[in-house]
This record gives C-alpha cells, sequence and structure tokens, in this order.
C-alpha cells in the first residue's frame, strides 16, 4: 500500500520544474480574474489552482485486504514487509482502551493534552514544545502550510521519504534537490551553497533516512541548523537507531523541527499519529493553523495506552533490532543483492547482476510476500525490504530461494 | 438566587446590544479572522521579537487562535463536577453516540499497525449504496473540516475571494486566512435566510473563486430553498454546501446534485446524526471534474482505520441511527415549546440538532452561558458583530432538556421582576 502511493508520489514523477514554470506564467496572466462565467458551466476544473492541474493523477490502489484476496491468500497470511510498519503491533492495552472509549461522540480535545503530557514525561521535553498530528504527515503539511508562500523553495535531499517533496508541489512551492552521495550521505558543501544560492525556506532531513537507514552526524545537522533556514528532522525511525533523540534541541535552536511517530515503534500506523517538537516562537502559529480536531479520541487514547507499557514497546524494539540483524546476514547470502546496514526498522538492497528490481517485487508479490521497489532517478534498482518476525524473514528467504 | 447574582446578568453596556447589528447594504472584506467570538483574547499569544517567528508566512502571522470546545474531562476538572454530571450541550454532539457495533469493532481492529486504505474503499461503497451518488463522487476525510482545508488549497491562490455569509460556522473564514485569501461577508438577513441579490451581486462583481454555504446553517438552523441553490449554482462561482446537520431537516441531501452540476461540492459527516464526532469522518460529494485534483492533494493516510472501521459499523446498523434521530428531533420540538415559555429567551425554529436563542433586552447571553456552566450546563453563547447577544443549545436527552430547563427556571426567579 505504501510502496504503491509513494510510487505514485515519487518526487520524479510529480513535475515540479512544470508545475513551477506553469505557476509563475499563471500568476502573470490571472491578476484578479481566476475564473469566467462561460467557464463554468463546461468546465469544473476552471476552479482549480494552476500549479495542481499539473500533477500526475491520483493512482487509486488496493487496500490490504483485496489485495489479500487477489492473491488467493487471507490478509494474515500475507507477508507485508513494504510500508515498514511494525508487525507486533501495539500493546494489549490499546485494545482495550478502544474497546472501552468513553466518548467516541463528542470532539476531541483540540490540545490532545492527556497525550502531549504523557509525551513530555516520555521524551524530557516540556509540553509546550509538543505538538501531536494526525501522523507525522499532517504536521509536515501543517509546517508547509506556515512555512511556504507559493512559489517558495524547499530543499530535499533525495532518496528520501517522497512526502517532502509530495507537500511542496500541493503547497505550490518548488523543490531544490541536493541528491545524497552514493553512501546516502548528506553533501554537506553542496548543501551550505545551494541555502545561499536558492534561499530555500526549509530543509526536510530524515534521520535514520528513508529508504537507507543511515542516520545523520552530529555535526552534520550542526552545521545545517547554522544556516538561515528552517531544519525539519523527520525521527519517524529514532527508536531503531542508537542515537537519542533531538526533540530536546529546539530549545536551543529556533530553527529547528523535530518530527515523531507512532506509527512505527508503537505500531500504531493505522491510527494516525504524530508529534513534533517546535521552538516556541514557532509553535505559537502551528497552533493556530492546526484544524482544532485533528487528532481523534481513538487516537489519543491509543497513544497514551502505548505509552503506559514501555516494557512492551522496549521488549519489540528489540526483537526487531535482532531481527534487522539476522535479515541482514541472510540478506547479504543472496546473490543478487547488495545490503546496506541499517538504523532503521528496513533494509535497503541494490538489486545486481541482471535481476531486474521491479520483476523481483512482482514476483515475491505473486508468492505472498510484499517489499518496495525503486525505481526512480536517484535510486534504479533497489528493493526496500521491512524488518518483520523471524517467521517473516524466514519466509522472505524461502522465496528468494526459488528466484536463484 | 440573591439580587447580587441577578444583577450580574443586566447588561450593563449599549442599549443597541440587542439587536443584530448588521449592514444589510454593505458587504465588507477582510483576509484575517476579525477578533470575534470564536477568539479567545486571554490565549492569544503575541509576537515575541526575533527567534523563529520570522520563518512563518505574514497571513499566519496575522491569524488569531480558534477557541475550540473544552474537552469534558477538562471540563469537570474546572468546574468540580463528575463527567456524568455535566450536561453538555455546547457543541452539537449526539448524546446517544454511535451503535454498540463500533465498540466491537474499535476492540477487535485488526490490523492497528498497518497503515489505512488511503481510498477508504469501503466506506465509499457503503456510503454510495445510501446517498445514490456514485463512489467516484466521494472522497473521505478527517472530519468535513478536513476537507474544507483541502477544498481550499485545492481551489485558492493566495488573493483570491470566498463568500462567507455570517452568522455561520467560522471554519471557511479561518481557513480561507490559512491559504491567504479574502473574505467577502455578505451577512444574512435578520431571519438568516440569505441576501440573495447581494451574493448575486457581490459574485458577479468581485469574482470570488467559492461561496460556502451551511444548509441546516449554523447556528440558527435554517435552510436553503431548492430556487435559491439553483440560483447560486448559475453563478461563475464552486457553491460548498455544508449539510452536517442535514440528517435533522426531514429534508431531501442535495448531494445528487453534484452529478447535474458541475460547481456544487456537498459535504456531510458522521459527527452529528451518526454520533461519531469523536473519531473524524466526514465525507463529500464533488463533481468528476474536481473530485481527481481532490485525490491529488489529500494526504495518503488521512482517514484511520479506527474511523473507517466505526464509521462502516454505524452504517450497518441503519435502524439505530434512525431511531436516535428521531428522539433528537421530538426533543427539538419539545425543547423548543420550553424554551419558548422562558420568558427571557426567544428561541428560533431550527431544522437541526440545536435551536438558537436571542436573549433579551438587559440580559448578558455571556452571563447566561457562564452561570449555566457553574450549574453543570454547558451551551454556547454569540457576541459576534453578526450576533450579538444569542445562545445556541444542543438538542440532548430529554433528561438534558429538563436540567437545562430547571436551570433556567432558577435564574429566572433571581431576576429582578419588572
Amino acid at each position: 500500500m505504501d510502496a504503491t502511493i509513494r510510487d505514485a508520489f515519487a518526487y520524479s514523477k510529480v513535475p515540479l520544474s512544470v508545475a513551477r514554470k506553469a505557476y509563475s506564467k499563471i500568476r502573470a496572466s490571472t491578476e484578479g480574474r481566476p475564473i469566467h462565467a462561460e467557464q463554468v458551466a463546461a468546465k469544473g476544473d476552471s476552479f482549480i489552482r494552476h500549479h495542481l492541474r499539473t500533477l500526475s493523477p491520483y493512482q487509486p490502489i488496493l487496500p490490504f485486504e483485496v489485495l489479500s484476496r487477489n492473491l488467493g491468500r487471507k490478509p494474515e497470511d500475507i507477508v507485508k514487509l513494504d510500508a515498514n510498519e511494525n508487525p507486533y503491533g501495539p500493546p494489549p492495552e490499546v485494545f482495550e482502551a478502544l474497546s472501552t472509549l468513553k466518548f467516541p461522540y463528542i470532539y476531541p480535545d483540540p490540545e490532545t493534552r492527556l497525550l502531549r503530557a504523557a509525551l513530555a514525561q516520555d521524551s524530557g521535553l516540556e509540553i509546550e514544545h509538543i505538538l501531536v498530528g494526525c501522523g507525522a504527515d499532517e504536521l509536515i503539511d501543517l509546517i508547509m502550510r506556515c512555512v511556504l508562500d507559493p512559489g517558495d523553495k524547499i530543499l530535499d535531499c533525495p532518496p528520501t521519504f517522497a512526502m517532502y517533496g509530495f507537500d511542496a508541489a500541493v503547497n505550490a512551492a518548488s523543490v531544490v534537490n541536493v541528491p545524497r552521495r552514493s553512501d546516502f550521505t548528506l553533501d554537506i558543501p553542496q548543501i551550505i551553497q545551494v541555502v545561499k544560492q536558492e534561499k530555500p525556506k526549509c530543509i526536510f532531513l530524515t534521520s535514520p533516512n528513508n529508504p537507507d537507514g543511515s542516520v545523520i552526524n552530529d555535526v552534520d545537522v550542526l552545521e545545517i541548523l547554522k544556516l538561515p533556514i528552517l531544519v525539519v528532522l523527520d525521527e519517524a525511525y529514532i527508536e531503531f537507531s542508537h542515537i537519542p533523540s533531538k526533540m530536546d534541541w529546539v530549545k536551543k535552536h529556533e530553527n529547528l523541527i523535530v518530527l515523531r511517530t507512532f506509527s512505527k515503534r508503537a505500531g500504531l500506523a493505522g491510527l494516525r499519529v504524530g508529534y513534533g517538537a517546535f521552538p516556541l516562537s514557532i509553535i505559537q502559529y502551528l497552533w493556530r493553523a492546526k484544524q482544532p480536531y485533528n487528532v481523534s479520541v481513538a487516537a489519543e487514547v491509543c497513544a497514551c495506552a502505548a505509552l503506559q507499557n514501555p516494557g512492551y514497546l522496549e521488549n519489540v524494539k528489540n526483537l526487531l533490532l535482532q531481527e534487522r540483524e539476522r535479515l541482514f546476514n541472510l540478506l547479504n547470502q543472496v546473490p543478487f543483492l547488495k545490503p546496506f546496514s541499517s538504523h532503521s526498522n528496513f533494509i535497503l538492497c541494490e538489486v545486481t547482476s541482471e535481476k531486474d528490481a521491479k520483476k523481483l517485487k512482482e514476483d515475491l508479490m505473486q508468492m505472498g510476500i510484499m517489499i518496495r521497489h525503486y525505481d526512480n532517478k536517484e535510486l534504479k534498482g533497489f528493493v526496500r525490504v521491512s524488518v518483520g518476525k523471524p517467521v517473516h524473514t524466514d519466509a522472505l528467504m524461502r522465496c528468494l530461494r526459488k528466484l536463484y | 438566587m440573591d439580587a447580587i447574582v441577578a444583577a450580574r446578568f443586566l447588561h450593563t453596556f449599549s442599549p443597541t446590544i440587542r439587536t443584530r447589528t448588521r449592514d444589510l447594504n454593505v458587504f465588507r472584506m477582510s483576509s484575517v479572522p476579525t477578533p470575534a467570538e470564536h477568539v479567545d483574547e486571554d490565549n492569544v499569544i503575541r509576537n515575541s521579537p526575533g527567534g523563529g517567528e520570522s520563518l512563518v508566512r505574514s497571513n499566519i502571522r496575522n491569524m488569531s487562535i480558534f477557541k475550540a470546545t473544552q474537552p469534558i474531562e477538562v471540563l469537570s476538572r474546572r468546574l468540580g463536577k463528575k463527567v456524568s454530571d455535566i450536561v453538555k450541550l455546547d457543541a452539537n454532539e449526539n448524546p446517544y453516540g454511535p451503535p454498540p457495533e463500533v465498540a466491537v469493532v474499535l476492540g477487535t481492529l485488526q490490523f492497528a499497525n498497518i497503515y489505512p486504505d488511503p481510498d477508504s474503499g469501503y466506506l465509499r461503497a457503503a456510503l454510495a449504496e445510501i446517498l445514490g451518488v456514485g463512489s467516484e463522487y466521494l472522497v473521505v476525510g478527517s472530519g468535513a473540516d478536513e476537507l474544507i482545508r483541502l477544498i481550499m488549497s485545492v481551489m485558492l491562490d493566495p488573493g483570491d475571494k470566498i463568500v462567507d455569509c455570517p452568522p455561520t460556522f467560522p471554519r471557511y473564514e479561518i481557513e480561507a486566512a490559512l491559504v491567504g485569501a479574502t473574505v467577502i461577508k455578505v451577512p444574512r438577513m435578520v431571519d438568516f435566510s440569505l441576501n440573495m441579490p447581494q451574493v448575486i451581486e457581490v459574485t458577479k462583481k468581485e469574482r470570488p473563486k467559492c461561496v460556502f454555504i451551511t444548509c441546516p446553517n449554523n447556528p440558527d438552523g435554517s435552510m436553503i430553498s431548492d430556487e435559491d441553490l439553483s440560483k447560486l449554482l448559475n453563478l461563475p462561482v464552486m457553491v460548498v454546501l455544508d449539510e452536517a446537520y442535514i440528517a435533522f431537516s426531514g429534508f431531501k441531501s442535495r448531494i445528487s446534485w453534484v452529478k447535474r452540476y458541475d460547481n456544487l461540492i456537498v459535504l456531510q459527516t458522521f459527527s452529528k446524526s451518526c454520533g461519531l464526532a469523536g473519531l473524524r469522518v466526514g465525507y463529500g460529494a464533488f463533481p468528476l471534474s474536481i473530485v481527481r485534483y481532490i485525490w491529488c492533494a489529500k494526504l495518503p493516510y488521512n482517514v484511520s482505520v479506527a474511523a473507517q472501521a466505526a464509521a462502516l459499523a454505524t452504517l450497518q446498523n441503519p435502524i439505530y441511527v434512525e431511531d436516535m434521530r428521531r428522539s433528537i428531533v421530538q426533543e427539538r420540538e419539545r425543547m423548543f415549546g420550553l424554551l419558548n415559555e422562558i420568558p427571557f429567551l426567544k428561541p428560533f425554529p431550527s431544522y437541526t440538532n440545536f435551536i438558537l436563542c436571542e436573549v433579551s433586552p438587559g440580559l448578558e447571553a455571556k452571563k447566561l452561558q457562564e452561570e449555566l456552566e457553574k450549574m453543570g450546563v454547558m451551551i454556547r453563547h454569540f457576541n459576534l458583530s453578526d450576533l450579538r447577544g444569542y445562545l445556541r443549545i444542543t438538542v440532548g436527552k430529554p433528561r438534558d432538556t429538563n436540567i437545562l430547563l430547571d436551570c433556567l427556571r432558577i435564574l429566572h426567579k433571581g431576576f429582578p421582576q419588572n
């Protein structure tokens, strides 16, 4: 699911340069006259902002249940290693909380007080720096809405999470890419130069990075924080790395935002809960722009319930880390795969020899194994495998062996 | 109540406070929400010099903070009352809650750890069967609120205009400020009907991109006629018809009109008639020429698995939902009659699950609201330029009405008699 939609929105397919050009042309030509009466009867899309008309059309995707039916398997029999989900799911307290929701008919707390208090305790950062979103996705969108005027630029370091480019396109901003080096480290000199030259408003950094799993070292983060740019550090996978979160850095750096999520470590991808740490000078505006009821009562109680069982979360994390090492070693033995060492809950592999990454993904899908493949400018001929349970690794390896 | 308490109700400011002081001939424009009732002045954070705010867009810096409702747990702590002793009639919520199936599906969610279906496919299919429009016209959102934001971000460039007809749901104005659009206000008439000549004139002259109409309207509960809606649809403007409360109206939804009109969007929600405000599920029907752009711009995982499952489970028990709706409509009629007997209130007939009341001259709506709150009864008061001296009371269970009326009678006894 994740795979297909990310493909649909991959930066390579969003013609940002076209959107950019179209946008500035349109700006010049439509001052004050957005629509004409005679167009209305015929075409509803005359109401659509011009930069959006050049976006690739949405490709509907199959929900997990439908996909499994098409493959002739039960959903629970599919080995789903394509979206970096946590196969252990949330602790049992979550289901207990869901089945006894007292007020599903009352609007949620606009300030998500209970969860923010729990997060403050969990992170050691004061509650007034913390804001919760409907997934970190919503916060990425919210940050852009607050920071970017149409025509503004963001700096993106692909290959990375595709939502930054997607959200920028929706918000009529343009994307300046500074690709990562071949070992996936950041090209700091290039970033410094581009910031000076292009004056982007913000830079998005994922650490550990998706899809390769590398972390950004402190020296590099500090170097970037010195620049006149808002730094959004996406720590969706930080719990799987050996480095501590930088949430408390937002107290020292007025241009830093740190994003985290319950989707990965807490196994709550379906519930949509992400959160961010913000400098006080910025968070006040996010409160104004945030929709009041963005986090559902279900999301809030689930996240709180998950935090109440830190032992479970720690245990699940350790299981995944252990399995990541085993999976890495096993993938390393596959003749046509070259895995990259990862600080996350997934492993990126280069598909070597004459094997085709897309074909590999499709062959595995026919056998009931879902993985993600990459075929874009920055990453051609790669697959990404999420770390599952040992039984999932075993099934994957069995199927891979059939292919050589 | 003693005379001192009663005196607090006597409003001491301008004697014109009671009449709706709206200039019906002039429309006003603003690109940011005016400091109005929904803005809690105490909570507006002032800019501090230096720091990260220089990174924030100027239209966002000029926005005010929306004062949303308080969660019931916070209220109970503040009022020193048990949650079960609070009568919550301030947010048009449905006190019956969703059918029992919802708790069952939530407690047995199979894939909490898997990302939700970006298409909300099952839910849209189920809705299509009920609504009489194909699922290809439908998009589900995290509440209708999300769809309002999405519509604006798909249609409005900074500087574009929308038409808003206050008093109405304040979200349109707030979301417009967020995208940097200008709001042209065409206030409703004293009977809360639309000022059609003015809307038509403004639309022709100012070329707004969208007009937002709530039907039935919040906070008064009035409907727009087919004739007026058709007139709007003949204008070169996108009409967004917000039918959040349509189930309580007894009128047919206009949702199927989107098949005929390329400039109509109809929004509905599970928050009101289905009792799922906490779960965040709304949906919209869009012309096909528009819907594809909504899909393009929508965040992929906007509707949680819990929200999709809860909404589906609710649709599976239509009898429960219909019973609930009937109880609320019945209670609305009873409450209207009872409010009408309260000497200092003038209720307006409503097609929704709330009743707007004008407060008699000499009394302050805000004080009334505060006194009721002390007694554990939450209602909403309005002190807007478009609506001054009004209360809005959500229709609850019969017990809620009885408690409210008891409290109102106690308050009345405390008033000085003329």
